[in-house]
């Protein structure tokens, strides 16, 4: 047999060996992927390890956004569109809003998008970092029905492009989890219905 | 000198030295990309904007890919970790390289959807079953033992769809899209061998050691570890999208 008995002077492993090496790998398996793989990539993080580890920082660079259509995976070029220009009849439209934080204060601001519709954002934070996950929800959702699109911890901000992957809110929501207020202040130029706090 | 047999020798692997200069360099210079498992950015953008027949950058992709497939690589390293002849870990890889050439052939080209999710919880059991396998735990506890090149086979296959749905993901141009995808397969063929080339060479140096046999305990031990990670993490993956 090509196994470990092929080197190992006793024949096979015992029984209470193997088990243990198992429950062993389970446990170390578990542990690494519970502090240091699902802080970065998922964000996901029970015990605290991954973002003490800085690694939740991380999440939102790295290629997991999970639902995400192959439109903003690639991001360049449309599925099945050559044409680099897509035009839209919309009003093109610019908000820029201020929000100030309290100390562990939480604000959203939301775009009413229809599936398509996209719009270039960014924001900075001043007087601290905050948390942000950029998330949508269909019209009506319930309470925690929404996806999160981008999730970080302690940033200064954040720039890019957003394009809905369907009909309903779409935006942010800032976490001051600082001792003193923070404000921030977000610009979002673009196609969209309408932006509001909710 | 009983643990290794004398046409496996260092000595009688003359080349070997020579792979490692070749070999060594070019796994350094992809190992940034180890941590990007998927398609790398650029390279999706090169894939949905390309038309036509582009052999060249297609094998290159799936040598990249290959390489940078740690879930491929952890398998292929449990199963020629006791592969003593070269007769023996050729068998095994051709074995791995058809099944998984066979899937990722049929899964592209039949533009078959199964859910990457599970596809790559179950190459992560792969590793976990080939470690169990190499420390003899199913002779241990259950007094069978799975044919070994059924296993590899089998397994080979889901690897290949695991390969495939990374690449279903994208448009594929169907202008040359049987030729490009017959040019990603030779591309993770060769990826595999390169691949292979380090991990046999790392081997055989280790072997020599007096220690190989009570290190391989623990090695197999991490192998499963490892599995077990790769397992969870796309678990979770599965979870968070439904």
């Amino acid at each position: 047999m090509h196994d470990i008995t092929e080197i190992s002077q006793n024949g096979l492993p015992s029984s209470a060996s193997l088990i243990k090496a198992t429950l062993g790998a389970a446990i170390l398996g578990t542990a690494l992927l519970v502090t240091t793989v699902l802080p970065a990539e998922y964000g996901i993080d029970p015990t605290g390890v991954g973002n003490s580890l800085g690694l939740t920082a991380l999440n939102g660079t790295a290629n997991t956004a999970p639902a995400a259509p192959a439109e903003t995976v690639s991001g360049a070029v449309a599925v099945n569109d050559t044409n680099p220009v897509r035009k839209r009849d919309q009003a093109f439209q610019t908000r820029t809003f201020t929000l100030t934080l309290a100390p562990g204060q939480g604000t959203e601001v939301k775009a009413i998008m229809e599936a398509g519709e996209r719009f270039v954002f960014s924001w900075q934070a001043e007087g601290g970092l905050v948390n942000f996950d950029m998330h949508g929800e269909p019209p009506n959702a319930a309470k925690d029905e929404f996806t999160s699109y981008w999730f970080a911890r302690n940033q200064p901000g954040a720039s890019g492009s957003f394009t809905a992957p369907f009909k309903g809110t779409h935006g942010w929501y800032w976490r001051n989890r600082n001792d003193k207020p923070v404000k921030v202040t977000v610009s979002l130029s673009g196609f969209f219905r309408n932006v509001f706090m909710p | 000198m009983m643990l290794i047999p004398s046409f496996l020798r260092w000595d009688s692997v003359l080349p070997a030295r020579m792979l490692w200069l070749l070999v060594l360099p070019i796994l350094l210079a992809l190992s940034t990309q180890t941590f990007a498992h998927g398609v790398a950015e650029d390279d999706a953008l090169f894939i949905e904007q390309a038309s036509g027949m582009q052999l060249l950058p297609f094998i290159y992709l799936g040598a990249k890919h290959m390489v940078t497939g740690y879930d491929h690589l952890l398998f292929l390293l449990g199963v020629v970790f006791f592969l003593y002849h070269m007769r023996d870990v050729g068998i095994y890889v051709t074995l791995f390289a058809v099944g998984h050439s066979v899937t990722l052939l049929y899964g592209v080209l039949s533009e078959t959807n199964v859910n990457p999710y599970i596809v790559d919880a179950i190459i992560g059991f792969s590793v976990v079953y080939k470690a169990l396998d190499n420390l003899g735990a199913f002779r241990r506890w259950f007094g069978i033992q799975p044919n070994t090149k059924a296993a590899v086979l089998i397994f080979g296959f889901f690897h290949g769809f695991g390969l495939a749905t990374k690449l279903q993901d994208f448009t594929l141009s169907q202008e040359g899209l049987v030729g490009n995808i017959l040019a990603f397969n030779v591309g993770v063929e060769i990826g595999q061998l390169l691949a292979l080339f380090a991990i046999l060479i790392a081997m055989n140096t280790w072997r020599r050691s007096s220690l190989f046999a009570r290190q391989a305990f623990a090695a197999n031990v991490a192998l499963m570890a490892t599995g077990f990670l790769l397992i969870g993490y796309q678990l979770t993956g599965l979870l968070l999208t439904t």
